[in-house]
């Protein structure tokens, strides 16, 4: 039986595919990212907090029934406290655009970014 | 006989070996440019050498292992997050290995780091009942790509020692 390569033409044609996959998303999105309007905290899938970047400037602290402390400050968002082991939910840092998202997964905690109305839509004018 | 006890025993240091890296890769300081939370991986290396040395089952006997060190040491969500990633990118390099003639051992590496991230993503989505967490998945994928690249190419470099190691062990009994 042939010896497995260390390297062939298979495996560059894989890697180059992935590579201009991730960097062509991470590329478009940072470029057509809006700034976000709203944050929308689920725990558990359920939509339990939202919070007006918008009009977010000086820092407002939030906590959650789980102990998950956000702050949002300056039109961003971020997770400031968990009890996770891993703290990768702090790590995430500021939220700012549109589709970011940062989650704690071991409290089941998800923070995302989101545009559209700053609220719910409470008045139509035309 | 003596080759199963053999097999067995190899498999027990593959494990430890896989168990040491995963701790020593948590005390290394993680990078600002880096996905949170993104680790290398080294200890893929030991199942890559299981699953293209040994067979299915220290495969996933290793597999297990590093989930269980996970469970003890960071927390249930990490040990099932580590046991799903970890299956998933064991069966797929002990069928790349088995049926594929083409892809070399970076290949093989990119791959199952990749898939081992997609298993994490998926539990993780599952988890928090959400989707958004998939805005992680792009990164992860440029991630998975360098840290496949470097299991596959150590792999690769250590194999021959790794199997003389073994043959002198085996014309020992």
């Amino acid at each position: 039986m042939k010896e497995r390569k260390w390297i062939s033409k298979t495996d560059g044609i894989v890697l180059g595919v992935l590579v201009l996959f991730a960097a062509g998303f991470l590329l478009w999105r940072a470029v057509a990212a809006q700034p976000g309007m709203r944050a929308v905290v689920t725990v558990d899938g359920e939509a339990v907090l939202q919070i007006d970047l918008q009009s977010a400037e000086d820092a407002q602290s939030y906590t959650l029934q789980n102990g998950v402390r956000l702050i949002a400050e300056n039109h961003t968002v971020r997770f400031a406290a968990s009890d996770c082991p891993d703290g990768i939910c702090v790590e995430t840092g500021a939220l700012q655009k549109v589709g970011e998202s940062a989650a704690c997964v071991p409290n089941r905690t998800v923070v995302t970014v989101v545009g559209g109305e700053p609220r719910d839509v409470d008045v139509i004018a035309y | 006989m003596k080759a199963k006890t053999y097999r067995i025993a190899l498999t027990g240091l593959l494990g430890a070996c896989a168990v040491a890296l995963s701790y020593f890769e948590s005390l290394l300081p993680t990078a600002a440019f880096l996905p949170p939370g993104a680790k290398p991986g080294f200890s893929n290396l030991a199942n890559m050498f299981a699953a293209s040395m040994l067979g299915p089952l220290p495969a996933f006997g290793i597999a297990l292992l590093k989930a269980g060190f996970a469970a003890l040491t960071r927390g249930g969500t990490a040990g099932l997050m580590s046991l799903c990633g970890g299956i998933f990118s064991t069966a797929v390099m002990l069928l790349l290995f088995k049926k594929d003639r083409r892809l070399g051992f970076v290949g093989i590496g990119v791959i199952s780091a990749v898939c081992h991230n997609l298993g994490q993503l998926c539990v993780a989505a599952a988890l928090v009942g959400n989707l958004s967490v998939l805005a992680y998945l792009p990164a992860l994928l440029l991630f998975g790509a360098v840290a496949g690249t470097l299991t596959g190419l150590v792999c690769r470099a250590v194999l021959p020692a790794l199997r003389r190691a073994t043959a002198s062990f085996r014309n020992n009994r």
